[in-house]
């Protein structure tokens, strides 16, 4: 792990990209479809705005604290002790995060495609390349993301194009029919499933300059519009009320690609943007809950800390998830407030008492 | 040098356990021990279901080895179970390979079951990963689903394969009968304000022999499974038929006409014929007080396809007249089918989402929207357009008398 800073502007904008389509677009849909049925897509766009108004927070507090990770801004602002104090806990949700991601994936495959197999070797595989990838570094880790991008893109345009014959517009009718809160409502527990403050603790890798913060913000657009889309395409294709009981709608979707009566049956490689996407999430939030824990508690390799972590991601996610009815439920309930905390009320507070003791402090 | 070499040992030792991962993983299955489903054929019982699978005899499909005749291209198993997957784990008591679903092409229901609920069965269809839902359901008329599964097919020696293509080609050609597959149905399932109707399937011909190969042996078989209308469902229960008229009614006021065809009275006594290539439906929903009023406008755009008079289209009036019959025509055939729907109570035009689009507030005032449909007023406004004539000009008819 060379404290390199030379992660391209480039490269961090296709990190935050696939940092918001990672698992979200394949679960997303159906939450909201919950929350806001027909009007799911506003929900989205709502969710999304709030994520490019949070990413432009995020940016503004890096910036007035250049080079420093967000356990190190805490850490100035609020002295060592409070500030390693909240770094660890940032630093435990990070991990929770990544664990939880694990045991998405590994739920993700083995109820969808390998159906026979224990889910136990496939996340010792995951987390075995996930834990290879940290070791490796970030900075051709971000090199990688930028050889996926192009293919990721491909397949997404693969995956849309084909569904516009069975969009049925009319799905979205009646407009706002239940008023604008439950639009709300969707949108901000939309919000909380893009943990996107993550992201600030590579931030200071990122090569110095003005299109850093600006790849942060168009990366998480352009993700975002991923997002927006996907959901658009589930309410047009499947309607609300299957989008909502599907565990997976994106997929039920691309089960139903069809071009012309030759192309057929690709869902198998459409797998490739969520799996590959998922991968970039967790690995990107897994280095990150190592470099905070490694902040917070001094120490100096990361890799001291690497594999007995990596155990425990595995371990993480199989205690974390017991069966798929306690994680929608805790997905639904749990996760808004308790991410909430990262992602709205931490970085607010610092940059308050930032604005407050000046920019040096 | 020492450590070098353990490290090259080690390296060693993690090549070999690679080799360990070679021999595949877990959830693999190979082509040999499955046995590909193509038909599956789901009634009901006193105490479940009796299902019935029909699977694809891959010797008798390939042609690289010649086709023995005397083996069937297809078998088929049937068994009971309290539930279709029971059902189906038992079926490996008769099956010698695997049972695989993923090219399931089509799902028959008995009218039993159908008329007791298709929601129960088919809550293992969506949920099942090795589903699809690119399959077509369809009702069995007057048989059950392991008899219609087990006529033999002519054309085409995979009977469900059969089925499949059938129903694509009459459903874009004839329009009276639906392509529904699963989402499509379990969208109207869940849809207050749409009823699901299912494309019904029946035996035509002489069932005993259409079981043996010898249904294909004379040139025309002696047994065809034929399409014949459409299972009218009310929530998941059937509630009757729906008889070819009715169906072609539906798929135009649902706008789901790929091409059909008309016969319209022309002149004295003669007939002329109108292919439909395309159709456009519009729903407007007015109300008068608590009532929504549905309009429906429906334009037609059509082709000549033969001309059995001496009607000479370059007047004019001819056209236009030809037109209004059409309207009356095609009128007469919405009345007819709206009133069979309104007299079920099942909404299978699906009137009640526009309702609901268009009056949502009108539309939280109604509780009961089957009941609501069965009194509710529906204006058709039918316009048919005549494009294309085909390759003459008059008819030849007309040719012999002059």
């Amino acid at each position: 792990m060379e404290s390199s800073k030379d992660i391209t502007h480039r490269a961090f904008t296709i990190l935050a990209f696939f940092f918001m389509v990672g698992t979200s677009v394949l679960i997303v849909p159906a939450g909201l479809a919950e929350a806001a049925k027909q009007d799911s897509w506003l929900a989205a766009i709502v969710g999304i705005g709030l994520n490019v108004g949070f990413a432009a927070l995020y940016v503004l507090l890096a910036e007035r604290h250049a080079g420093r990770t967000l356990v190190q801004i805490g850490e100035l602002l609020l002295g060592r002790w409070i500030g390693k104090l909240l770094g660890a806990f940032f630093a435990s949700f990070c991990f929770v995060l990544a664990s939880l991601m694990v045991g998405d994936m590994g739920y993700f495959l083995t109820s969808q495609i390998l159906v026979d197999t224990p889910m136990e070797p496939l996340l010792i595989m995951f987390v075995c390349a996930i834990a290879l990838t940290v070791r490796k570094g970030m900075k051709g880790f971000s090199y990688a993301a930028e050889i996926f991008f192009p293919w990721i893109v491909l397949l997404l345009v693969l995956f849309i194009i084909p569904m516009m014959p069975d969009f049925d517009g009319r799905r979205m009718m009646p407009f706002m029919e239940y008023g604008p809160v439950p639009i709300l409502k969707g949108g901000v527990s939309f919000f909380a499933f893009q943990e996107l403050v993550v992201l600030l603790m590579i931030y200071p890798s990122v090569k110095a300059g003005k299109g850093k913060g600006k790849g942060f913000l168009i990366g998480t657009a352009l993700g975002g519009l991923v997002l927006i889309l996907t959901t658009l395409g589930s309410i047009g294709v499947l309607g609300s009320d299957l989008t909502a009981n599907h565990l997976y709608p994106a997929y039920t979707m691309a089960k139903n690609i069809k071009i012309g009566r030759f192309l057929e049956r690709i869902e198998g490689i459409m797998i490739f943007i969520w799996i590959c996407s998922i991968f970039v999430k967790i690995t990107l939030t897994f280095h990150a809950s190592l470099l905070a824990f490694s902040e917070a508690l001094g120490v100096k390799d990361l890799r001291a800390l690497l594999w007995p972590c990596a155990i425990g991601l595995v371990v993480m996610a199989l205690l974390c998830y017991p069966n798929v009815f306690f994680i929608r439920k805790f997905l639904s309930t749990s996760w808004l407030p308790y991410a909430s905390i990262f992602l709205v009320i931490m970085p607010l507070l610092y940059l308050m008492v930032s604005f407050f003791r000046g920019k040096t402090a | 040098m020492r450590t070098l070499s353990l490290c090259r040992a080690g390296a060693a030792v993690c090549a070999f356990a690679l080799v360990l991962l070679l021999s595949g993983c877990w959830s693999r299955h190979e082509l040999n021990e499955l046995a590909i489903v193509v038909g599956l054929g789901i009634d009901k019982t006193d105490e479940g279901y009796k299902v019935t699978a029909q699977i694809v005899n891959p010797s008798q499909v390939s042609t690289r080895n010649g086709i023995n005749a005397t083996l069937a291209p297809v078998v088929t198993f049937t068994e009971d179970g309290r539930t279709v997957p029971e059902a189906l784990r038992r079926m490996t008591n008769q099956s010698s390979k695997r049972l695989y679903f993923a090219h399931l092409r089509i799902v028959v229901f008995g009218e039993r079951l159908a008329r007791d609920g298709i929601a129960k069965p088919l809550d293992y269809l969506s949920r099942d990963a090795e589903m699809r839902n690119d399959f077509y359901l369809v009702v069995a008329r007057e048989s059950t689903p392991a008899e219609v599964l087990g006529i033999y097919s002519a054309m085409d020696p995979i009977p469900a394969n059969n089925l499949y293509t059938k129903l694509y080609n009459s459903d874009t050609l004839w329009a009276a009968t639906g392509q529904i597959t699963l989402d499509r149905l379990t969208i109207d399932l869940s849809a207050s304000g749409k009823s699901p109707a299912l494309t019904g399937i029946e035996i035509a011909g002489n069932k005993v022999r259409g079981r043996t190969r010898f249904n294909n042996q004379g040139i025309a078989p002696s047994a065809v499974m034929e399409y014949r209308g459409m299972a009218v469902f009310v929530g998941d229960k059937m509630v009757g038929w729906l008889d070819a008229d009715g169906t072609k009614a539906l798929n135009y006021l649902q706008n789901s006409i790929h091409q059909t065809l008309g016969v319209q009275k022309c002149g004295e006594n003669g007939k002329l014929s109108l292919a439909v290539m395309h159709s456009e439906t519009r729903v407007r929903v007015a109300r008068a007080g608590d009532m929504p009023v549905i309009h429906v406008h429906v334009r037609v755009e059509s082709d000549l396809s033969d001309l059995e008079c001496g009607m000479d289209f370059g007047k004019a009036e001819a056209l236009e007249s030809l037109r209004k019959e059409a309207r009356k025509t095609l009128t007469q055939l919405f009345e007819h089918g709206i009133e069979e729907a309104q007299g079920m109570g099942a909404d299978i035009f699906g009137f009640g989402l526009e309702v609901h689009r268009q009056q949502p507030a009108l539309w939280h005032r109604i509780r009961d929207w089957n009941e609501v449909f069965r009194h509710v007023r529906v204006q058709v406004y039918p316009d048919l357009y005549v494009r294309k004539i085909g390759t003459i000009d008059k008819s030849v008819e007309r040719m012999v008398k002059e």
